[in-house]
């Protein structure tokens, strides 16, 4: 195919090499001998005779009729591929009045047989060889091409016979008479110019395999790979390995030749494999391709061993095979217009030289010759389509190499535009969060303000001596309020809610819902809104759960509900559902009616120091919101933000606790500070928890009640009839007769005998139980002492008053936090 | 024999009669002895008296030999008197329970008289070695007092797995209630609250003392967890326990001392 291919350009480059040499037979005319015209053209003079046994003898072949003989014509003269000899007679005659001195040009250098019988005066035969089947020092001259000299005597006719075989190889005979000198420049000349063609074929083929590298192409690799070795192989037939490089050796000749046409042909088809983009069709035609590829290489590696003959058939037929394939994809690449322009035109190429060749047969044209005496010729079309190819890809390459850039450039461009616009939120960011810090500093002063006012204030009057109220407690308390302020100030700017640990421990949930409520009522009625509080009944007693941070998270969203809402109300629910097991899922929300946030700005009030546009003068660090958030997604849950039934807002939140058992519960670090006068006074405590009971028991000893424990109702019954008992004090949820069962039972036969409730649930009547039945009070675990001693002391009887005579020296000794 | 002055020995037994071997022996040897018939009339006498030596019974009425141990112990005018049990009761456990309350030694009643004199005169010979300022000079202490001291001594040391309120009182030979208000009259503050404020400090002591991490001191200091350990912490003390440590590595506070630490 690649042979096919090659030779399509040729007429047209016939037309180039005429130029380029046109000046060759001017040079040779002004030197030729008088008897010869430089190459002069034997055709006229000449007669082909085949033989296809090639048997016959130059006497049997004068023998034969001019029947036999044909006269030489384009066509005779280019019988193509033959297994027959061929004999051309040459009518020779020297007009002049000398002999000369001439060479009979037989055809190209390609003709591995050539004989020339040359008729003797003695009637025998002068016999020459030449062609590559002959060894060199047989030839008459070491010249590539088959020639031989030939002397013409004056004024004589002669008959040269010329004996022509060279089966698998293409036959073309270019019978001419040259003269000596005509010739030999020619020839030079010819070599010369082969030799630039062959040097530029080298540069280009190094050029490909260079560029396919370095570009990854392997279309260029495949293509230069199959130019040089048809190089190797046309450079071979026009017997410049026999003549000059090795010159003689047969075997090594022949074997190389065939061996380059295999690798042509090996190289020719992975080149058009690649063109035709073969690997996007059905894996069969790679297969099938890659086979043929196979037989081409095997050929190539063992044409020193397979007998040429067959050989030759051989790989003309496989060539067939693989010729009719590539068609064939190239007619399915064409239709799924797989492939572009080039394919078609590399054909059309392929096509050109086969279409002339039959055009000349039928007699369209003459143009068609074979005397392709120039190896440039045939191997200068492989080189175009080696350049054509080159510049193609490279082309390729350097578009592929424009659209990645352009492409960079635009992802850079969209990057860019990203950043900007990164840059431009957070600087919008970062300064609405510096106007919400400067911001910060004026609040901060007044909320810092606030407990230090309200301890001044409880100091003076405490020094003027009233007794109304609990003075160090309240001191106490907004000390530490402040504290906590402060402590939420340095652990923000410390960054440590992020890396906060969490101290979960067991404890009461309703007291500690209670308390929390208890605070958050005197925040909202500081604005004279009502706090309305729904727990849930079925809330567990006992959960674990880091207390103070629950806390924190609740009294800065309850805060907020009181601060934001005038003459409004707050809804504190919570609600519990169970969760996994020994777990509950507990709900809270907080809702109140005031002025609502705008859908706006929500995701922003969760930032620190943020504050709603319409917080306005109201006090507060604008940290809450961001606290919650942190220490609810430290915990588990997150806050949503909704809008209130009633217009306001509400917010709300979902936390997973472990439910534990009431004997987890470490309790008892409260000092009491009332001062209770127990004397006298018997308590009966009933409790199923021995803590409990030696709890409360240890207090109420240490204030002189006598404490009587009792593990459940029938105990505590069976006590009361035995001793006389100014109080009760009950759990609610015992085994036994519980803290109802013991109610009823008191009621019934001691009426005046008062029942305290001290449970870690507020009171629960059971089912069926009378609706009058009530407990003389209520308090909630854990234990507060001073309010428990005080409710004890008025229950039973016991006289309380403010703070006890401890001496602040003895306590201090023990405890000085408390006091000092 | 060794001095002038014959020794004087304090006997608190609830059944004298069955001692008349003994007893006869050391009044032979010119002894002075003494007899209290329960524990807290054996501890008014050991006050009083002030004798060289006490011989205690276990099994008393009321409060038991060892509650009047440890309240000997307490008493700066009976501390330093050599304490020897004289018991039927020979349970190991018991015996190790008297010699580490203090006794400097545990002899049964079917030891033979001159052995038990053996032993007392040793005993006699060595508390005169380390010769004592003559303790009958310290004034008495109130009975309270001893009572606390007994009491929070035996709660500080088992702090980990504390008894019973009911159990404490009785091994200090007191009633609960009164243990109660003799906390609450002289310290100004529940037991409970003592013993919380106790296990912090011990807590605190072993954060800043050891290596053991949270959970073991909360388990060595009584707590029923490291989250209940932390959270007590951090409300006494403003910060959890780690972060106390951390704080008293970067030297930011000073572990001693029981002012706060802030």
């Amino acid at each position: 195919m690649m042979t096919s291919a090659e030779q399509a350009a040729h007429p047209m480059l016939r037309l180039l090499l005429a130029v380029v040499l046109g000046l060759l037979p001017l040079l040779a005319q002004a030197t030729m001998s008088d008897c010869v015209a430089a190459g002069r053209d034997l055709s006229a003079v000449t007669q082909v005779l085949e033989d296809p046994g090639g048997t016959l003898t130059p006497d049997v072949v004068l023998r034969r009729t001019g029947a036999d003989w044909r006269p030489a014509s384009v066509r005779s003269l280019q019988p193509g591929y033959s297994a027959s000899a061929w004999w051309l007679r040459i009518r020779l005659r020297n007009p002049g009045h000398e002999a000369c001195a001439a060479w009979l040009l037989a055809g190209p250098a390609q003709l591995r047989d050539v004989q020339a019988f040359l008729p003797r005066q003695d009637g025998g035969w002068t016999h020459m060889v030449a062609g590559a089947d002959h060894p060199l020092n047989a030839w008459p001259a070491p010249v590539r091409q088959p020639v031989f000299p030939l002397t013409l005597e004056a004024a004589t006719d002669s008959v040269v016979l010329l004996r022509i075989s060279s089966p698998g190889r293409r036959l073309a005979f270019t019978p001419q008479l040259w003269a000596e000198h005509a010739f030999e420049r020619a020839r030079i000349f010819e070599s010369l110019v082969d030799g630039a063609v062959f040097g530029a074929m080298l540069l280009l083929v190094c050029f490909g395999v260079a560029l396919g590298g370095v570009f990854r192409r392997p279309r260029l690799v495949y293509l230069a790979l199959a130019v040089l070795a048809y190089t190797f192989y046309v450079g071979l037939l026009y017997n410049y390995g026999y003549v000059h490089l090795w010159p003689g050796n047969g075997a090594l000749n022949d074997w190389l030749t065939r061996f380059m046409m295999a690798m042509t042909f090996f190289a020719g088809n992975l080149y058009f494999c690649d063109v035709l983009r073969v690997s996007r069709l059905h894996r069969a035609w790679s297969l099938a391709l890659a086979a043929i590829r196979s037989a081409f290489l095997l050929l190539a590696l063992g044409s020193q061993w397979i007998e040429p003959g067959l050989w030759q058939a051989t790989i003309h037929r496989i060539d067939s095979v693989a010729v009719l394939l590539l068609l064939v994809v190239l007619a399915i690449q064409l239709r799924q217009r797989a492939v572009g322009w080039f394919p078609p035109t590399l054909l059309a190429l392929g096509l050109l030289e086969p279409a002339m060749r039959a055009a000349y047969r039928v007699g369209l044209h003459t143009f068609y010759t074979a005397d392709n005496h120039l190896f440039s010729v045939t191997v200068l079309p492989g080189g175009v389509i080696l350049i054509a190819t080159l510049i193609s890809q490279m082309a390729k390459a350097r578009r592929n190499e424009l659209n990645a850039k352009e492409a960079l450039e635009r992802q850079r461009e969209t990057e860019r535009t990203r950043l900007e616009e990164l840059v431009g939120l957070r600087t919008t960011q970062l300064q609405q969060a510096l106007r919400a810090r400067s911001g910060l500093l004026a609040r901060i002063g007044h909320d810092l303000r606030a407990p230090l006012a309200a301890m001044l204030d409880s100091a003076r009057q405490w020094q003027a001596g009233a007794v109304e109220k609990n003075f160090p407690r309240v001191i106490e308390r907004n000390a530490r309020h402040q504290m906590e302020m402060i402590d939420e100030l340095v652990e923000f700017s410390r960054d440590e809610l992020a890396e906060l640990e969490l101290i979960e421990a067991p404890g009461y949930l309703h007291g500690f819902l209670h308390e929390v409520a208890e605070q958050a009522h005197l925040e909202a009625a500081r604005r004279g809104n009502t706090l309305e509080c729904r727990f849930a009944e079925d809330l567990p007693p006992v959960v674990v759960a880091d207390f103070r941070r629950l806390r924190q998270v609740l009294a800065n969203l309850l805060g907020n509900a009181a601060k934001f809402t005038r003459d409004g109300r707050v809804v504190f629910a919570v609600q519990a559902r169970p969760a996994t097991p020994g777990q509950i899922c507990l709900a809270v929300a907080v809702e109140d009616n005031g002025m609502g946030i705008p859908q706006a700005e929500r995701g922003r009030l969760l930032q620190p120091f943020a504050r709603g546009s319409n917080a306005g003068s109201h006090e507060g660090s604008g940290l809450g919101l961001a606290i919650v958030t942190q220490l609810l997604q430290l915990m588990g849950g997150t806050l949503r933000m909704e809008d209130a039934s009633g217009g306001g807002s509400r917010f709300a939140f979902e936390l997973a606790l472990p439910i534990a058992d009431e004997e987890a519960i470490e309790t008892g670090g409260e000092v009491p500070t009332v001062a209770v006068d127990g004397a006298g006074r018997t308590v009966l405590v009933v409790d199923d928890q021995l803590q409990n009971r030696e709890l409360l028991c240890d207090l109420l000893d240490g204030f002189g009640f006598v404490a009587l424990a009792a593990a459940d109702g029938h105990v505590a019954l069976h006590l009361l009839r035995e001793r006389n008992v100014d109080l009760v004090v009950t759990d609610q949820c015992m085994d036994g007769l519980d803290g109802w069962g013991l109610l009823a039972a008191v009621r019934a036969q001691w009426p005046r005998l008062p029942v305290l409730l001290y449970s870690a649930a507020p009171p629960r009547r059971p089912e069926g139980a009378e609706s009058a039945l009530a407990f003389d009070a209520c308090l909630l675990k854990p234990l507060q002492p001073d309010a428990l001693l005080s409710q004890i002391a008025e229950l039973a009887g016991a006289s309380a008053s403010g703070l006890t005579g401890v001496e602040p020296a003895r306590l201090s000794r023990w405890d000085p936090a408390r006091v000092s | 024999m060794t001095g002038a002055q014959p020794p004087h020995i304090l006997v608190i037994d609830d059944e004298p009669d069955a001692l008349g071997a003994p007893f006869a022996a050391m009044r032979a040897s010119g002894w002075r002895l003494s007899l209290a018939t329960d524990g807290a009339q054996g501890c008014r006498r050991a006050e009083l008296l002030a004798p060289d030596l006490i011989l205690l019974d276990v099994r008393l009425p009321g409060m038991d030999g060892f509650a009047v141990c440890r309240r000997l112990r307490e008493s700066p005018r009976t501390c330093a008197i050599p304490v020897l049990f004289l018991t039927i009761a020979g349970a190991p456990e018991e015996r190790l329970e008297g010699l580490t309350q203090g006794a400097v030694d545990y002899v049964m009643k079917s030891c033979p008289p001159a052995e038990l004199l053996a032993r007392i005169q040793i005993h006699l010979e060595l508390a005169r070695r380390h010769a004592k300022p003559a303790h009958g000079d310290t004034p008495a202490m109130p009975d309270t007092e001893v009572i606390l001291r007994a009491a929070t001594r035996l709660i500080s040391e088992e702090l980990a797995a504390l008894p019973p309120l009911a159990v404490i009182a009785e091994r200090v030979g007191v009633t609960e209630n009164r243990l109660s208000a003799i906390f609450r009259r002289q310290l100004g503050t529940t037991m409970f609250a003592w013993i919380r404020e106790e296990r912090l400090r011990q807590g605190r002591r072993l954060l800043a003392d050891t290596t053991l991490d949270v959970q073991a001191i909360a388990n060595a200091v009584g707590f029923r967890g490291a989250g209940n350990f932390s959270t007590a912490f951090r409300e006494r003390h403003g910060f959890t326990p780690s972060r106390y440590r951390e704080e008293l590595r970067a030297g930011h506070v000073v572990a001693e001392g029981h002012d706060d630490v802030r």
